[in-house]
C-alpha cells in the first residue's frame, strides 16, 4: 500500500504509550487514586495538630507517603493487569496483527504506564507543594529531589508490574509486585539476615536474591527532605543510574519472555 | 500471497504438560486476488492456523510467507488485516479513536487515517456513535467497529475468524456485502466460517480442516440459490455441504463410536 509506511519503531511505540494512557486515564482506578491523593493531603492537614511541635514535619511526611502509596497502588493495578488483561480480552490479536514488533509493544505499554503514574504524581505534587508552600511557608528544593526520587522508584516498580503481568495473572502479579515493594525496601535487612543463616547454601541463596532485588531505599529520602537536610547530587545521580539499569534491564527480561510467548 | 509450508503446532495444555497436536503438517497456498475458506469442526485448527499466520503463536515446524516475507518479520503484516472471532476493544475509548489508533499502528499517514476512518465509519453504519465509547457498543457495532479496524490500513489481505459468527440475517448481510466489495477490489481473503451458505457465496476455493490436517482442498461453486436450498438439486461438485458431513462430521461419529 502505497499510504502505509514501516514507520520507526519509537513511533509505534509512542501510539501504544498514548493509547495506555488515554485509556488508563479513563479507566476508574486513576480516578479513584485521585480522589485517595486529596483524601490524604486533607488527613495530613487534620490531623497534624495532633503533634504538637512536629506539624510541618507531619504534613510534610505524610504528603510524601501518600505520593508513594497511591503511586504504588496505581502501578500494582495498573501494571499488573496491562498485558495480561489485553490478552484475557483478546484484544491484543488486533494490535499484534498490525506491523508492529512484540518489543516495541512491551515499551510502548511500559511508557503508557509510566506516563499514567507521572500523571498522578505531577497532580499530587502541585496539591502537596501549594499545600507546603501556602500552608507551612517551608518549601524548599529538598522537597521536589524526593518526589523526583518517589515517581523513579515507581518506574522500577511498573517495569517490574509489567514483567509480572506478562507471566502471570493480574491477582498474582500485583500480589508479586507487593512483595517486590516489601522485600525492596528491606533489602539490606535481608542481606544481614542472610548472613545468619548457618547453613552455607542457604546463606549463598539467600544472598543470591537479595543482591538480585532492586534495593528500593536507595530512592528514599523522604526523612532527609523532611528534615531540610540537602539532598547530595551524586546520590541523585547514583539513584536515577540504579533505577534505570533494573528498569532496562527488566524491561529486556520482560521483551524476552514475551517474544516468545504464544498468544492463544 | 500467502504459503503454509509443512506446518505443526503442539499445545501442551494441562497441569502435566501433555502435548496436544493442534496442526499436522498443514499446506495450503492461497493466490493474489484468492478467497479461500477454512472449514473444519470447532478445535479442528482454524484458528490456531490463523494465528500462526500472525505471528501470535509461532509453529513448531514448518513456514509460512506473506507476500514471500516470512510471517515472523512484522514487515509480513504491513498489508494485512486481521478480524479475530467476536472482537473485543479498549471499552474507554470512542470508536473513531480506536479506528485512528489502529490506523496510526499500521503506519497509515494522520490525513489518509483522518479521511479513511469518516469513510469507515459512514460505509460501516456507525455514524453517530463514533463518538461513544465502546463499552456502549452492541455486539453488531463491535463487529462493523472490528471491520473499521482492519479496513483502516487498505490491506491487500484480509484474515477473517468466523467474521460473521452470531450476528443476525441483516447483519450477517451487511458483512456478506463489506466482503463481497473487498473481493471485488482484488483482495486476498483468507477467513473461517460454519455458515456454508456464505463461503459458497463468497469463496473462490476451501480447505477442510479435520483434527489439523488439511483433508481435501475444494473448488468452490456458487448456485442459484432455489438449488442451493434443496438437498437433491443436480450439482456438477457436490455441495460444501455435503463435503463438510463427508469430511468432519462422519470423522466425529466415528471418533464417538471408538
Amino acid at each position: 500500500m502505497s499510504s502505509n509506511s514501516y514507520a520507526s519503531r519509537g513511533s509505534r511505540a509512542f501510539h501504544v504509550a498514548a493509547h495506555t494512557l488515554l485509556e488508563t486515564i479513563r479507566d476508574r482506578v486513576f480516578g479513584v487514586s485521585i480522589l485517595f491523593s486529596a483524601m490524604l493531603l486533607g488527613a495530613a492537614l487534620v490531623l497534624s495538630p495532633l503533634a504538637a511541635g512536629e506539624q510541618d514535619k507531619i504534613i510534610m511526611d505524610l504528603g510524601l507517603a501518600g505520593i508513594s502509596v497511591i503511586g504504588l497502588f496505581l502501578a500494582l493495578f495498573i501494571g499488573a493487569s496491562l498485558v495480561f488483561r489485553e490478552v484475557e480480552r483478546r484484544s491484543i490479536y488486533t494490535v499484534l496483527s498490525k506491523p508492529i514488533a512484540r518489543d516495541e509493544y512491551i515499551l510502548g505499554k511500559y511508557c503508557g504506564s509510566v506516563l499514567t503514574i507521572v500523571l498522578n504524581v505531577l497532580m499530587m505534587s502541585v496539591l502537596y507543594v501549594l499545600l507546603v508552600s501556602l500552608h507551612l511557608e517551608t518549601f524548599h528544593m529538598g522537597l521536589l529531589s524526593a518526589i523526583y526520587l518517589i515517581a523513579l522508584e515507581l518506574a522500577v516498580i511498573a517495569a517490574f508490574s509489567l514483567f509480572f503481568s506478562v507471566v502471570s495473572s493480574p491477582f498474582m502479579g500485583a500480589f508479586f509486585t507487593l512483595a517486590l515493594f516489601v522485600a525492596g525496601h528491606l533489602a539490606r535487612d535481608i542481606l544481614h539476615f542472610a548472613e545468619l543463616v548457618p547453613a552455607e547454601s542457604g546463606r549463598m541463596i539467600l544472598k543470591g536474591i537479595t543482591y538480585m532485588l532492586p534495593n528500593l531505599e536507595y530512592f528514599n529520602v523522604k526523612g532527609m527532605a523532611v528534615y531540610g537536610k540537602p539532598i547530595p547530587p551524586d546520590l541523585l545521580l547514583f539513584a536515577t543510574s540504579y533505577g534505570a539499569l533494573y528498569i532496562v534491564g527488566v524491561l529486556l527480561l520482560t521483551m524476552l519472555v514475551f517474544r516468545r510467548k504464544d498468544l492463544q | 500471497m500467502i504459503r503454509v509450508d509443512h506446518v505443526s503446532k503442539d499445545f501442551r495444555s494441562d497441569f502435566l504438560r501433555r502435548r496436544r497436536t493442534v496442526v499436522r503438517e498443514l499446506s495450503f497456498e492461497m493466490r493474489p486476488g484468492e478467497t479461500f475458506a477454512l472449514l473444519g469442526a470447532n478445535g479442528a485448527g482454524k484458528t490456531t492456523t490463523m494465528k500462526m499466520i500472525l505471528d501470535l503463536i509461532r509453529p513448531d515446524t514448518g513456514s509460512i510467507t506473506i507476500g514471500g516475507i516470512d510471517s515472523r518479520d512484522p514487515m509480513a503484516r504491513s498489508a494485512l488485516g486481521y478480524l479475530p472471532e467476536q472482537p473485543y476493544f479498549s471499552p474507554h475509548l470512542t470508536g473513531f479513536e480506536l479506528i485512528r489508533y489502529y490506523g496510526a499502528l499500521a503506519g497509515v499517514s494522520r490525513e489518509i487515517r483522518e479521511e479513511r476512518a469518516r469513510n469507515l465509519i459512514r460505509s460501516l453504519g456507525l455514524q453517530g456513535a463514533e463518538n461513544r465509547r465502546i463499552r456502549h457498543y452492541s455486539k453488531g457495532m463491535m463487529q462493523r467497529l472490528g471491520f473499521a479496524q482492519v479496513l483502516i490500513s487498505d490491506p491487500s489481505v484480509l484474515v477473517l475468524d468466523e467474521p460473521m459468527s452470531g450476528l443476525d440475517p441483516v447483519g450477517r448481510k451487511e458483512i456478506r456485502d463489506v466482503l463481497l466489495a473487498q473481493k471485488e477490489k482484488g483482495k486476498t481473503i483468507l477467513l473461517s466460517s460454519h455458515i456454508l451458505e456464505d463461503v459458497e457465496r463468497i469463496c473462490d476455493r476451501a480447505g477442510f480442516l479435520v483434527e489439523g490436517r488439511m483433508e481435501e482442498i475444494v473448488e468452490t461453486m456458487p448456485a442459484p440459490l432455489p438449488q442451493r436450498r434443496r438437498d437433491d438439486a443436480p450439482r456438477s461438485v457436490p455441495s460444501l455441504e455435503r463435503l463438510f458431513v463427508e469430511h468432519v462430521h462422519s470423522r466425529y461419529k466415528e471418533k464417538i463410536a471408538e
